[in-house]
């Protein structure tokens, strides 16, 4: 129910130019130049039209796989080809096409829909699809140069280790994945800050689409589990190159752990695909059906609490690994908890169906689809999290069924009713509504007839990732119908191609236009700087509930209907409550996010294939690069602003209050996790193999941890006495630049103490397990003292150049926040390497 | 800014969270003794198991009752009718504490029918 619409902040009629000159500051660049353009449009339309791209190169992988299973002890793939083409069908489909496709449509639709006027992180955005442009492309090129990894989608040690699988394929998939990993944290970082806070005036929490919520509760999954498969790559790729024995038995390691971190991020991934999908079904049915959605406050709760069960149920994919069985129960019961949640955003679902009268359309076609494939498919779920029938069914095309069923129709049929229903948004033309029932139907029915047979297939033994089987075995005609089915399914694929040749024609400013008569405020009239005004929101359905809004909005009755400050602008909102706090700048056009981006995928496959010298000369030009777009990020403040209704606004904010502060916060909670995953990985470790971890005596002496401990405390010490040192005049700017330098110096030095005093007392990584992970702890601290050193003497160099001071602080408040949590998280490696053998022993 | 509520603070964002995150520790810690109980001697085994699950879920239980108990209170105290987001997070935050509850109940019950550590 909407609350009493507030008057409006702004008179008509409005100036004659204004409306132009917002045109003219958000301006895109013209022809090739478009590749500079930082705004989430341009970059959520190359975003998801590269995704698409590497659906269907991942696709056509599919289809040779068919070709090939098609008939018995067929050879038209060889073992080994066959072996990549399946590794790099999953590989593609998951890191290169279903996460980023999602978050290529948080990119594109959230500003719009929020009802601000871009992300709060342009460049930020930018940089993640370039990263994942050119690192996408890049290690997908290495299967035309016989490159390609063969260990699988999740690569398990042993068989992807050095000695297994000798070659560059191993390294390609963990350093480029990981890397491309790095960029969906970056794109998560974005879509946290944007949906927290920058929602139009009034959109509180409770009126927050639901596409909103979705991705929020995608990103923060992004946060808790990407880092433990970026500690697993991190973990073999040390391995495979200096022979540091974390997954190699004879020396303590143990290779179930890659499992449980493989698998700690893998299964939650599956909900981080599904939520957003469940997102868009929970905008589309709404609108198709002419009905708000029913049960919005329960469908918010079964979000949040899939993805709190989400992280207890990665070991039910590791039911035949031999845990004992009160922890596969434990696992098992989760796994039939979260069908819970799950049931109860289908019923709402089905209850706004009910509620309503759906138009029977192309959305809502897929929407049905979806319902139909992803219910069989939690079914099949609830069969394999039961242990006995897994421990059958484990490895076989049973599984393979299964998952294809939860991911095709979980995601794939909801994001082709998302591009159906959202098209008329971005497009001067609908898509055919005739080429699109027949693409519908050619899915649909190529999908079931592709992948039912194999729940058969499955139960009649056949395993996964076998490249041929005898004809005895009599899975031939099963095999045959999954391959007409394939083919099917790919034909429905290749009529929605014609269907965007024939119809799509990008536009913002002459849409088709909110032909669903949809109530959310991605409908509202827009143009490359999104809605004309920014509305205040009193409704879950604002364009249901508030008359006129849609004029109202282009006449420019709401908030900021031009440039204030002749820059481009949003406003930036509180978390909960969305009201107004200040007026961000954001920043236009520029090379260095591309030019970053291309920086640091060189950086990680030079290393790859070890051009260790090239690959150092990228690092640093990457940062360069990043230093460049930093520079002028963080403006002088200027004067409090009208934005309309007398409402003044400052046009900078300083600590919490700074959505920069946020986002640095969430890149903290990444890092934590990240150690978190470490601690994890130390403690199993030890429950496996104790008899690596070394006496007492032969630890390094307690002095050592301890001048190091001290030396850290003093660095946070030494960088709060900066901060109250902060410059209101040139002459004590130079104290400050002196101890910020010194802090910087104190903890690279706490490192060094550290790192030395293993050395000197015998331990080395390679031994056994035990030196790998004292190793590795102070790899991990290393890794965060590098961009707290670099970030240390850019804040002295701002200082220096008069941009810094106790107004101007955002760079240093940042700083901080990256220094204390070091400080913190070294003490906590300290405490490991130093105090658990002792209290072990 | 008349025309906008007052900013609410973060804490009734992170109430919402508080029911799931007691299930997702009392979770991992069943999970946790399992693992490193089983590395024990072999005779303390089911004795020990018996005490962690119970000492776990008694804690997880009375931080649910705490928390449903503080949400009904300033449910009490303040009427939906007078601040609708504050009402809109207690019921959400009262929900996640039911379905939390659910998931705490579904993970101790294997606990009673399997001894701990066997294969």
């Amino acid at each position: 129910m909407a609350d009493t619409a507030p008057e409006y902040p702004n008179r008509l009629p409005r100036p004659r130019r204004e409306q132009a000159e917002l045109a003219a500051i958000w301006a895109r660049p013209r022809s090739w130049r478009i590749v500079t353009d930082v705004n989430n449009t341009v970059i959520g339309y190359f975003y998801v039209g590269t995704a698409m791209l590497f659906f269907l190169l991942a696709g056509i992988l599919a289809l040779l796989m068919r070709l090939q299973l098609a008939v018995p002890s067929n050879t038209f793939l060889s073992q080994e080809t066959y072996n990549q083409i399946f590794t790099m069908h999953g590989t593609v489909m998951m890191f290169l096409f279903a996460v980023p496709v999602v978050e290529a449509m948080g990119i594109l639709l959230l500003p719009q829909m929020l009802g601000a006027r871009d992300q709060p992180f342009p460049r930020l955005g930018a940089f993640a699809f370039w990263a994942y442009f050119v690192g996408g492309l890049i290690f997908f090129s290495t299967l035309f140069f016989d490159l390609a990894p063969s260990g699988g989608w999740f690569m398990y040690p042993p068989l992807t280790s050095s000695q297994f699988s000798p070659g560059m394929g191993a390294d390609f998939w963990l350093l480029g994945i990981g890397f491309i990993e790095i960029s969906a944290i970056a794109g998560a970082i974005e879509i946290i800050v944007g949906v927290l806070r920058t929602r139009a005036p009034g959109m509180t929490l409770d009126k927050m689409p639901m596409f909103g919520w979705t991705m929020l509760i995608f990103a923060g999954m992004i946060v808790f589990a990407f880092p433990a498969v970026i500690l697993a790559t991190l973990l073999l790729e040390l391995e495979r190159t200096f022979d540091w024995p974390f997954f190699i038995a004879a020396r303590g390691g143990d290779a179930l752990l890659w499992q449980h971190l493989f698998w700690f991020f893998g299964h939650p991934e599956v909900y981080i695909i599904f939520l957003p999908a469940a997102g868009m079904v929970s905008m589309i049915v709404p609108a198709m059906s002419g009905a708000t959605l029913v049960g919005y406050r329960f469908v918010v709760v079964a979000l949040i609490a899939t993805g709190f069960f989400s992280f207890g149920l990665w070991v039910h994919h590791m039911f035949t690994t031999g845990i004992p069985a009160l922890s596969l129960s434990f696992f098992s019961a989760a796994s039939m908890a979260v069908a819970l949640p799950s049931g109860i955003q289908i019923f709402a679902w089905i209850a706004t169906i009910a509620s309503g009268r759906l138009r029977l359309l192309t959305p809502s076609l897929f929407v049905l689809g979806f319902l139909f494939i992803f219910t069989l498919g939690g079914l099949t779920g609830v069969m394999v999290a039961m242990v006995p029938f897994d421990w059958q069914a484990h490895d076989t095309y049973f599984v393979v069924a299964h998952f294809h069923y939860v991911l095709v129709g979980g995601m794939v049929f909801p994001l082709f009713a998302a591009f159906y229903y959202w098209t008329p948004a971005f497009s001067r033309r609908t898509l055919s509504e005739r080429l699109g029932r027949w693409t519908f139907w050619l899915m649909f029915a190529g999908f079931n007839i592709a992948f039912f047979p194999m729940h058969i297939s499955g139960l009649m033994g056949m395993p996964r990732r076998v490249y041929t089987y005898p004809a005895v075995m009599g899975w031939d005609v099963l095999n045959m119908i999954s391959t007409i089915g394939a083919f099917l399914f790919a034909a429905g694929i290749a009529l929605f191609l014609i269907d965007l040749v024939r119809n799509l024609r990008p536009s913002l400013s002459d849409t088709a236009g909110n032909i669903w008569k949809a109530a959310t405020l991605e409908w509202l009239p827009n143009d490359v700087y999104g809605p004309r005004s920014i509305p205040i929101v009193t409704s879950v359905d604002p364009l249901w509930d508030q008359p006129h809004l849609a004029e109202d909005v282009e006449a420019g009755r709401y908030y900021l209907p031009g440039s204030i400050t002749g820059r481009r602008e949003t406003i930036v909102t509180s978390p909960i409550e969305a009201t107004p706090q200040y007026l961000l700048s954001l920043p236009g056009p520029g090379w260095t996010p591309l030019l970053a981006a291309i920086f640091t995928a060189a950086f990680f496959m030079l290393l790859t294939v070890k051009a260790v010298t090239l690959a150092v000369i990228c690092g640093a030009l990457a940062v360069a690069m990043v230093i460049v777009w930093m520079w002028d990020s963080d403006p002088k403040p200027l004067a409090a602003v009208d934005i309309g209704s007398g409402i003044k606004l400052p046009t900078y904010a300083a600590g919490s209050l700074s959505h920069s502060w946020w986002a640095m916060i969430v890149l903290l909670l990444v890092a934590g996790s990240l150690y978190l995953a470490y601690v994890f990985s130390y403690l199993y470790l030890w429950t496996v193999s104790p008899q690596f971890w070394p006496k007492p005596a032969a630890l390094a002496p307690v002095t050592a941890p301890a001048v190091s401990a001290l030396l850290l405390v003093a660095g946070s010490a030494i960088l709060v006495a900066a901060g109250r040192l902060l410059p209101r005049n040139r002459r004590s700017g130079r104290r400050f630049e002196v101890l910020a330098g010194l802090a910087a110096v104190t903890l690279a030095a706490a490192l060094m103490t550290e790192v030395s005093a293993q050395w000197r007392a015998g331990l080395r990584p390679e031994t056994d397990i035990h030196g790998a992970l004292v190793y590795m702890a102070a790899f991990l601290q290393a890794q965060m003292v590098l961009p707290v050193v670099i970030m240390a003497g850019f804040a002295v160099a701002r200082s220096l150049g008069g941009r810094l001071d106790r107004e101007q602080r955002v760079v240093f408040d940042n700083l901080s926040l990256l220094y204390h949590y070091t400080v913190g998280q070294s003490l906590l490696g300290l405490l490991l390497a130093h105090g658990f053998p002792r209290l072990a022993a | 800014m008349s025309a906008f509520k007052p900013v609410r603070p973060l804490g009734d964002f992170w109430r919402v969270l508080i029911a799931p995150a007691i299930w997702f520790a009392h979770f991992s810690v069943l999970y946790a003794s399992e693992a490193l109980i089983c590395t024990g001697p072999p005779a303390d085994r089911g004795t020990t198991m018996g005490w962690t699950v119970l000492l776990a879920t008694a804690a997880a239980s009375a931080g649910l009752v705490v928390l449903v108990a503080g949400l009904l209170r300033s449910g009490n105290t303040a009427p939906p009718t007078s601040d609708p987001g504050g009402s809109w997070f207690r019921r959400a935050s009262l929900l996640l504490a039911l379905l939390s509850a659910l998931g705490i109940i579904w993970t101790t019950l294997p606990t009673a029918v399997l001894p701990a550590c066997a294969f």
